[in-house]
């Protein structure tokens, strides 16, 4: 487990400060918006393991038949009689040094100013390289659309129109919190300045995005 | 490319994949997205296939309702996104507070602002679209073109479906059936049903119509046309197969006035969770409930464990699993309540409280009758009813019932006299009459009942550690007053649950958590009626009134019936019935309703209309009422309103096309327990999909049930039908004039204001009901948009409340029911314990069913999934995508006993079906050993999961040919993936081999069918 500190040192960012808008203000306001970095906290003292999220981005992002954007790690802890159940959801983390776009060799993959990571369809010649290189298996090749690469883009196209990502829209014990870690507001700073947060996985550095509460059970 | 894409499968889908045409146009980025700085692998502009998604609620040209979902019967509100005339996204409705952990936005938050607000919804809810796109669903009426069952239907007009249901006639003679159909016409006489015993009623009631899914609206749109329309009484829902057991402890606890408690999820600090499902099932649904324990556990506020042979997905985040033997919730109960008495953990203060003003007066809501006292002399002729005034004095208050006595300080003074009385008493006292007369308190009789085993003997019954059993009852009782129980199915589901149920109740009782904020709680009810108001939609001239007994004896008492007295003039105790009566149950029983027309008994069904319910499927045992649905005897004419061909409807003569609660099925949707108080309003976003009748009426049950009304010339439908507030008769022709009128009656008596511009065109703009507003007057359309615009009526968790008092709960609680203990078993003639004992689940004959089937080493238990209902979920597409199958899980070490690997195929064998049914294994540490658990959901053989035949398919359902041709609907065989569990339930032979019930409340059993496991290499 690790301070919320030392993830944003990992990540290399720094807290400007700056007063920028957060999500849902007028568009006048967020035209102004240049320095947003977003990033999602799960918490799995909250996730109850209902799928959701995961139906929700299905419908919202009409992946094809038997590919996620996001899914729900199930796993079983512990032996009879004191075994429980275990929920982990799982998303492209968006890392900031994205293994996925260092393997891309045609540059359909590549990262927005905040911090998305995302694919030009017209660009991507669907070899596949990305989905290799990312260590989290959060990318696929789509074989409705010749084999384009595709993956979690935190609902770009509902966070223009001031939304949230369907999966957070989603969420019903609230376990999924987005914001911007530029300007945190509500119960994302909360999270920032209270919570001890994880990254996906302890091994692997990518300066991801998504930071996880682990389970206290 | 993109022309191949479109003629996929797949060709509802969104254009998303038609990116090669808007290649060229990728978008700037204008909000969160336009760069800071610009590195070299930074850029500006997003690709559009990451834009072309599914449309929201900000989107231009799009359509907003907001309702209440059917995806379960949680009746949580939901937003539905439409656009080009199809329904695109759901999501939650931000005012509703079952989308909101019970903290909705205030209800006067102008509609607009609400538009950009989180509001979640669970999995089920968004599975909507495929729902309602379901390509298997029916447009067209059918008719049975073969042998029941067979699977062959013709598609008829809408004018022969009426005419043959009404008038019945030779029906099937084209098909070799030289029977005389009755029709509904047959059922029309006050002749009696049996004329040896003219207390059944009349041969109104050989007209039976059974409900699956039902909800308020058209439950008594339903009850005009069955009830008060034709007059038969039969009008039977399925609260047995839904969940009797639990709700038989509340309803014994609460003398019949509440079935549905449960701890308040906002305000406990310790919950014991009895078979309530709570991250994956349960009414409020898991994204009400289990949201709002999850959150409140993760912030320390809440703690909570699991009593359940499985650990289903709340023991993410339990204090700890019990891991109960199936049907054993009453001896863990039972247990803990003997260590409570035994060690101080009872609230006395509380129970000693003799009346409900004493209650009142010491903050509670509700007193309970622990010190009433009850005559407990055998020889008496009340024994076993608690002793009154009039017992000791003549007193010309005779008939005074309410006048219970207590003893306080020596003495023996009616209840309400003082405020607390001794709680554990066996007195003598004297009578009117000189004579001596022993008596006990309600408590004494309750303790007697659970000193009747040992704490060991109960740990070990319950098949749990003593220590787990100590421990627990010790938490439990020092969380007092914040501490309860949540039950549901899984408590008491089994015969004999009642008493279970009971204890399980007792125990919030017990504590004094009953009726307090944090404790055991009803629901608060609904914001305001809807029969009355600006129109009466209750009384219509002609109405009749249902007279006699039910076909399935609930609410009968067969000591009034000639069987009885012929038998015992016979010479005998007039026992036992030839099947069993059900005077003390909450009803809703339709196993034994099946089982009543399968014997004939106590009469014969003539016509049998089954409702959205599918229970060959989901009734345990159900493939037994295969051969029931299959005798034109026993159902000489069936007919199903439903939306597709189901497991059950393939034995039926007529299925009748229905639309979705996307399209219809309107409603008033009140909260399940616990406390919160609302009236969600369901309003259809869509057009029907069904095919519509020559005057543009969609085809569905309301429109099936009022020309059949038509036609037979029935009162309460037609012209001049329902009263108005103005002295004028209004016409009922079609839904909306029933349903709309019932919503403005709701918005009048809640007082909600009238809506403002924005509400009235927010309604008009973008809900299809809209197009009847003329039903109402201006001012009426007017408060009603206010109401629509929101999805209902509702108010904060806060307003349940005076301090810690609940505000809308009973007023008393039972641990001695009197009823109860005036009832006898229909078949034993025996009497019923008044008060709690232990009991295992038994057979009608009285065998306990884990000696019986002892050679069967596996007991089933069962679960509803997070992503499905119960049976009618295979079409949702995003839940058989995440899990397409289910299986058959064993605990890993029982797996190492019989030699058993994840990935085995498996038969599952009963002593009730030796060729049993097939399934997949997997090893887990979440089930007991010596159980497998087992979702429904699956295994379907129909539901589109095998080919029908049925003439000029591709014209009569929604798929058209991409799922039918000119003869056949085609099957996918992934919709019948999986094991059904209820496939392999116990019958009783006792009972003429029906599905297992309980004799004193009608339970059907989930929990007590035992198994044997072979591997198979059939697939």
């Amino acid at each position: 487990m690790e301070e919320r500190r030392s993830f944003l040192k990992k990540s290399g960012l720094v807290i400007l400060g700056l007063a920028t808008v957060g999500l849902g203000q007028s568009k006048k306001n967020a035209m102004a918006a240049t320095t947003a970095k977003v990033a999602m906290i799960i918490d799995l003292n909250r996730c109850l393991g209902c799928q959701s999220c995961v139906i929700a981005c299905k419908q919202h992002n009409q992946t094809t038949s038997g590919f996620f954007n996001t899914r729900i790690e199930l796993r079983e802890k512990g032996t009879f009689p004191t075994a429980r159940m275990s929920f982990t959801p799982k998303l492209c983390n968006q890392c900031e040094q994205a293994p996925c776009v260092r393997a891309c060799s045609t540059g359909a993959t590549f990262q927005l100013a905040n911090g998305i990571v995302v694919t030009d369809w017209v660009q991507c010649i669907g070899d596949g390289a990305c989905v290799t290189a990312c260590p989290y298996n959060a990318r696929f090749l789509d074989p409705e659309s010749e084999n384009k690469a595709d993956k979690c883009d935190f609902c770009i196209g509902r966070l223009e129109k001031g939304l949230e990502p369907a999966c957070v829209d989603a969420c019903p014990a609230h376990a999924r919190i987005f914001g911007d870690l530029n300007n945190p507001q509500g119960d994302f700073a909360t999270y920032l300045q209270q919570k001890k947060l994880s990254p996906p996985d302890k091994d692997i550095d990518t300066g991801t995005r998504v930071f996880y509460t682990v389970s206290d059970k | 490319m993109t022309d191949s894409t479109n003629t996929k499968k797949n060709s509802h889908k969104l254009n998303r994949r038609d990116f090669l045409q808007a290649s060229s146009a990728t978008l700037v980025a204008a909000n969160l997205v336009t760069p800071a700085t610009l590195s070299a692998q930074t850029r500006n502009d997003i690709p559009q296939h990451h834009l072309d998604t599914a449309a929201c609620q900000l989107d231009p040209n799009v359509k907003i309702v907001h309702s209440v979902c059917l995806g379960c019967n949680a009746r949580c509100g939901n937003r539905q996104i439409v656009r080009n005339n199809r329904l695109e996204k759901i999501s939650g409705n931000p005012f509703h507070p079952y989308n909101s952990m019970g903290t909705p936005v205030d209800y006067a938050t102008p509609v607009r602002d609400t538009l950009k607000m989180s509001s979640p919804v669970c999995g089920k809810a968004h599975d909507a679209v495929n729902y309602v796109y379901n390509e298997r669903r029916l447009l067209r009426p059918l008719k049975r073109a073969g042998a029941r069952g067979e699977g062959k239907f013709e598609p008829i007009s809408w004018e022969q479906l009426i005419t043959e249901v009404a008038q019945g006639g030779k029906l099937f003679a084209h098909l070799g059936e030289n029977r005389n159909v009755p029709g509904l016409n047959a059922c029309l006489s006050d002749l009696p049903i049996d004329n040896n015993d003219p207390g059944l009623g009349s041969r109104r009631n050989s007209f039976v119509y059974m409900t699956g899914r039902l909800q308020s609206g058209r439950k008594e749109f339903i009850d005009r046309f069955v009830k008060s329309a034709v007059g038969s009484i039969n009008r039977i829902g399925h609260t047995d197969i839904c969940g009797l057991g639990f709700r038989m402890g509340n309803y014994t606890m609460t003398e019949g006035k509440q079935v549905e408690l449960k701890a308040d999820p906002w305000g406990a600090e310790y919950i014991l969770v009895f078979g309530a499902n709570i991250y994956e099932a349960l009414q409020p649904g898991l994204n009400t409930y289990g949201a709002a324990m999850a959150k409140r556990s993760s912030e320390k506020k809440v703690k909570f464990t699991i009593v359940d042979p499985r650990a289903q997905n709340g023991s993410v985040h339990a204090e700890e699993w019990i891991a109960i033997l199936p049907g054993q919730d009453g001896a863990f109960a039972m247990g803990m309540i003997r260590w409570m008495l035994e060690n101080n953990g009872c609230n006395t203060a509380f129970l000693q409280l003799s009346n409900h003003q004493a209650a009142l007066d010491k903050g509670h809501s509700c007193y309970s009758n622990a010190s009433h006292l009850v005559i407990d002399d055998s020889n008496h002729p009340d024994h076993g009813k608690f002793l009154r005034l009039y017992h000791l004095q003549q007193t010309s208050a005779e008939q005074d019932t309410n006048s219970y006595m207590i003893t306080s300080a020596g003495e023996i003074v009616p209840f309400t006299t003082t405020s607390t009385g001794q709680l554990d008493a066996t007195l003598t006292v004297t009578d009117k009459n000189g004579n001596p007369l022993t008596v006990t308190t309600s408590f004494a009789l309750m303790k007697k009942g659970v000193l009747a085993h040992s704490l060991v003997d109960y740990a070990e019954m319950a098949g749990v550690p003593l220590e787990q059993l100590t421990r627990t009852a010790r938490e439990f009782s020092a969380h007092g007053q914040k501490a309860a129980v949540c039950q549901y199915h899984g408590a008491g589901n089994y015969c004999n649950g009642t008493y279970a149920a009971y204890a399980v109740a007792m125990l919030s009782t017990l504590v004094g958590s009953i009726g307090l904020k944090g404790g055991y709680l009803t629901s608060g009810g609904a914001s305001a009626p809807w029969k009355k108001g600006h129109y009466d939609l209750k009384k219509f001239p002609g109405q009749k009134k249902p007279q006699g007994v039910k076909i399935s004896r609930e609410g009968g008492k067969y000591e009034s019936t000639t069987e009885f007295s012929r038998k015992k003039q016979g010479g005998g105790t007039g026992y036992p019935a030839k099947r069993p009566w059900f005077p003390f149950t909450k009803g809703g029983l339709s196993v034994e309703t099946l089982s009543g027309i399968d014997a004939q008994y106590p009469y014969g069904c003539q016509v049998l209309f089954t409702y959205f319910y599918n229970p060959i499927y989901s009734t345990p045992g159900g493939y037994r009422f295969t051969e029931t649905l299959a005798d034109s005897d026993s159902v000489p004419l069936h007919v199903s309103i439903d939306v597709g061909i189901n497991e059950s409807n393939i034995y039926a003569d007529y299925i009748v096309p229905d639309v979705t609660y996307l399209e219809g099925q309107y409603g008033w949707l009140t909260p399940h327990a616990p406390a919160l108080k609302f009236t969600g309003v369901r309003a259809p976003c869509l057009e029907p999909l069904t095919e519509k009748t020559k005057d543009n009426r969609p085809y569905c049950m309301e429109t099936f049930l009022i020309d059949l009304a038509l036609t037979l010339d029935l009162p309460g439908f037609g012209k001049k039908v329902i009263p108005a507030k103005d002295g004028s008769m209004l016409p009922l022709f079609k839904a909306e004039d029933f349903y709309l009128r019932a919503y403005a009656n709701i918005a009048a008596n809640a007082k909600v204001p009238q809506g403002d511009t924005y509400d009235v065109s927010f309604v008009e703009n973008n809900y299809p009901l809209a197009a009847f507003r003329s039903l109402l007057s201006a001012q009426e359309w007017q408060q009603l948009c206010y109401m629509l615009a929101r999805g209902g009526v509702f108010t904060p968790y806060e307003t349940v409340f005076s301090g810690e008092r609940f505000l809308h709960g009973i007023s008393r609680v039972v641990l001695y029911n009197e009823t109860l203990a005036s009832t006898r078993n229909s078949l034993s003639g025996e009497r019923f314990s008044g008060t709690l004992i232990y009991q295992p689940p038994q057979d009608a004959a009285g065998q306990t069913l884990a000696e019986v089937d002892k050679e069967y080493p596996f007991t089933i238990i069962t679960y509803k999934m997070n992503v499905h209902t119960q049976s009618r979920t295979n079409c949702h597409k995003y839940a058989m995508e995440i899990f397409p199958e289910n299986f058959i899980q064993v605990n890993s070490s029982d797996a190492v006993a019989f030699g058993f690997q994840s990935g085995d195929t498996v038969r599952l064998v009963s002593a009730s079906n030796s060729e049993g049914i097939i399934g997949k294994v997997v090893l887990s540490e979440l089930v007991r050993p010596g159980c497998v658990a087992l979702s429904f959901h699956y295994g379907h053989s129909q539901s589109g999961a095998s080919t029908v035949t049925v003439a000029r398919a591709k014209e009569v359902f929604l798929g058209g040919d991409k799922v039918a041709d000119k003869g056949f609907l085609y099957g996918d065989p992934a919709l019948g993936s999986g094991t059904n569990p209820n496939m392999v339930s116990r019958l009783d032979p006792h009972l003429d081999n029906t599905p297992l019930i309980d004799t004193l409340a009608g339970i059907p059993d989930f929990s007590s069918t035992r198994v044997k496991l072979i591997k198979t290499d059939q697939s």
